[in-house]
């Protein structure tokens, strides 16, 4: 029979406690598994008393966990829903984002303007439209039917008009399509007629059910005292040149973005026309010339314009002349023909041109600049005012006379 | 059945009894004894600061401080090995094992229910696991008396494991301690099937035999734990690996190399007793039943050195 070797002594329970532990120092560890290596008893108490232990850490675990969960597994139950909501949020996103696109060329205002307005507009011509197609458009469509006009442009607007047009690019796109739809409705009236009415309204505008009071906005010399009732439609923008003045009021409660906005044109502003604008992100994104401050081609601002659309003048710091006869598509410089300084441009008739923006318009000012309305010429005659106080004028922006 | 922790007599260790079979207290600075002593909360169960010096001593010389019992441990060596005693349990223990009915009903609570789930787990019955555990209670409580005193295991803690693992150890032993005795006739070590007598001890066989034992014995005494304890104990590595403190797949891939470095080391010694490469080979592909070699003997009479001290219970 073989024999096993049998030890006198054992490890005590103390040590073979911490030896299961690993609490002993190196020299007794090395010491006791030197032993257990040989001795069967005290491997068969380390082992039963390490499954003791584990099972015992094991119910614990379960003890912690209350019943029905499944302890640290809980927590990643639902991590599936992770990917799938991922997904949509993706989806939407790009949902979003071409409904964006796609939606910007879908019709999204309709104004409409009666002869039995309650709402007196200041019009001005509107601001350098890059798509001139369009503009030309509602140039026809206001040809066609002059008695409806669209919106109340006013040349004061011009100074708001950069940061507004920003503002409704940056806020949704029903609220630039609001921009754009007011901008080509006073590119329309301008091309056809030299004075109409534009309003470039954001979406905050119209949602507000509060009038739309596109007069708000006019200039300080036309208007001197330019209140606030036109606060409450912070998306307009009323470009500056050929101012008209017009009074408008919006249907009651404008509550969607999109949809029809009806409003009434003064009595001087009859002949305009209903406009059913199409606006297209890429003419939203053409209006940046307007939002960015109106930057020339040598990369200047503009300080002073005058718009006859298709024309555009526009003059830098230095007094730089750069004329647009395409809308703002192209630009041309335009050498000088006058002594001093150019530090002004207008269209004949026009008060000025670069007067501070005002938020607001009273009743009277209103007056004032419908009677500017119909002061208006019908020939547009650009003039140009010099540092040295001297006028020179042209009829197609490169000749220039001395008046 | 249980024994509730009523009225348990005072144990006969006492401070007094402590204190005079132990070196002075003042062995340990009094800075680190309060210390140790507030960390313990051994008020708690009325073990006085003396008491617990003298306990701590008591703990300190049997283990020498955790250095090998030829060393003389330094200061820091002493402060490293008291500090890192389980102190709150070993207060507990002791005030258990001091008779503190305040100590038993803590006891009871943190411990009496583990008592018994591990002494089912480690039996594997349920009736035979209570019953172990109702014995170790009764004897934890002072029932068993010796030279008319009672005496309680839990005096024997010294804290250098977790009580809990303490109580599992001890009644793994008490369970392979009653199997023993009460299988006498068939001890453990005898289950193995004896190795049958050689028919014919060729040259052969004989060299394996010898090269066998030979790298056995040459074997360090974890790599001999782990084919013990897998080949012969039929351990799992989960269970050696959780033994040794690595990962599964470390034994795993520990044992691979250690059959991968016997198999070599046993052919270049049945080459060096004069095997030729092949015959070497041929050599280790012989029916292990056909050699007069016990592998448990082989692995578990390699020189260990025994404890100096017996088992405390």
């Amino acid at each position: 029979m073989n024999r096993t070797p049998q030890y006198e002594s054992h490890p005590d329970t103390d040590q073979l406690t911490a030896f299961v532990e690993h609490t002993l120092t190196d020299i007794e560890q090395r010491q006791t598994l030197a032993h257990i290596a040989g001795c069967a008893r005290c491997r068969e108490i380390i082992y039963l008393s390490q499954e003791a232990a584990a099972e015992d850490a094991g119910s614990a675990a379960q003890n912690l966990k209350p019943s029905g969960q499944l302890g640290w597994l809980k927590g990643w139950r639902f991590v599936w829903i992770a990917g799938p909501a991922l997904a949509l949020a993706l989806f939407l996103t790009v949902s979003l984002l071409r409904w964006h696109d796609h939606g910007a060329a879908e019709p999204v205002t309709t104004a409409r303007l009666s002869p039995e307005t309650q709402i007196k507009a200041v019009v001005a011509s509107p601001p350098p439209v890059p798509a001139s197609a369009v503009d030309n458009q509602i140039a026809k469509q206001s040809t066609q039917s002059p008695a409806k006009l669209p919106a109340i442009p006013t040349k004061d607007m011009r100074a708001q008009a950069a940061p507004t047009t920003e503002m409704i690019e940056k806020r949704t796109p029903v609220s630039a399509m609001g921009g754009m739809h007011g901008m080509d409705m006073a590119g329309g009236m301008g091309y056809g007629q030299g004075a109409g009415v534009s309003a470039y309204a954001s979406r905050g505008t119209f949602q507000n059910a509060a009038p739309v009071n596109a007069g708000t906005a006019s200039s300080a010399a036309a208007l001197p005292s330019a209140p606030a009732p036109v606060s409450q439609i912070t998306g307009v923008i009323i470009p500056p040149q050929q101012a008209a003045v017009g009074e408008a009021k919006s249907s009651p409660v404008i509550s969607q973005q999109n949809e029809t906005v009806e409003v009434a044109a003064a009595s001087a502003i009859t002949d305009a026309q209903i406009v059913n604008a199409r606006v297209t992100a890429k003419q939203l994104r053409a209006t940046r010339w307007m939002a960015g401050g109106f930057k020339l081609p040598n990369g200047q601002l503009a300080v002073s314009t005058a718009t006859a659309l298709p024309r555009i003048l526009a003059i830098d710091a230095a007094g730089n002349l750069f004329l647009s006869a395409d809308a703002g598509a192209h630009w041309q410089s335009v050498p000088s023909q006058w002594t001093g300084h150019a530090i002004k441009l207008r269209l004949q008739g026009e008060p000025t041109h670069n007067a501070p923006v005002t938020d607001a318009a009273t009743p009277d000012s209103v007056q004032k600049a419908s009677a500017a309305l119909t002061a208006a010429p019908s020939t547009p005659v650009f003039e140009l005012v010099t540092n040295e106080g001297k006028l020179w004028s042209s009829t197609d922006g490169m000749t220039w006379a001395f008046r | 059945m249980g024994i509730a922790p009523l009225q348990p007599a005072k144990a006969s260790i006492g401070a007094a009894a402590i204190a005079s079979t132990l070196p002075a207290p003042t062995a340990i600075p009094p800075v680190l004894l309060e210390e140790l002593w507030q960390a313990s909360e051994a008020a708690c169960w009325s073990i006085t600061c003396e008491e617990f010096a003298a306990i701590l001593m008591r703990i300190g010389n049997r283990h020498n401080y955790g250095v090998p019992q030829e060393t003389q441990p330094t200061a820091d060596q002493r402060t490293h090995f008291l500090r890192n005693l389980r102190l709150a349990e070993l207060a507990l223990a002791q005030g258990c094992a001091h008779g503190d009915e305040a100590a038993w009903q803590r006891f009871f609570m943190l411990y009496r229910e583990h008592l018994t789930r591990a002494a089912i787990t480690i039996t594997r019955s349920e009736t035979a696991g209570r019953d172990l555990a109702d014995s170790l209670y009764s004897e934890l409580y002072g029932l068993t008396t010796r030279d008319g005193q009672r005496r309680s295991p839990l005096a024997s803690y010294s804290g250098r494991g977790s009580l809990l693992g303490w109580l599992n150890t001890t009644l793994a032993q008490r369970h392979v301690d009653d199997h023993r005795r009460t299988c006498r006739e068939t001890p453990l070590e005898e289950l193995d099937v004896a190795a049958p007598a050689a028919a014919e001890s060729s040259h052969e066989t004989t060299a394996l035999r010898l090269a066998v034992a030979d790298s056995l014995s040459k074997l360090h005494s974890d790599e001999r734990l782990l084919l013990v304890s897998y080949y012969l104990d039929r351990r799992t590595l989960l269970e050696i690996g959780r033994l040794l403190g690595v990962h599964e797949a470390t034994v795993s891939r520990k044992l691979k190399r250690l059959t991968g470095y016997l198999r070599k080391d046993i052919l270049r010694r049945l080459q060096a007793a004069g095997l030729s490469r092949r015959a070497a080979e041929e050599a280790l592909g012989i029916d292990p039943r056909d050699l007069d070699l016990n592998l448990r003997t082989l692995l578990q009479s390699s020189d260990v050195k025994p404890f100096s001290e017996k088992a405390s219970l």
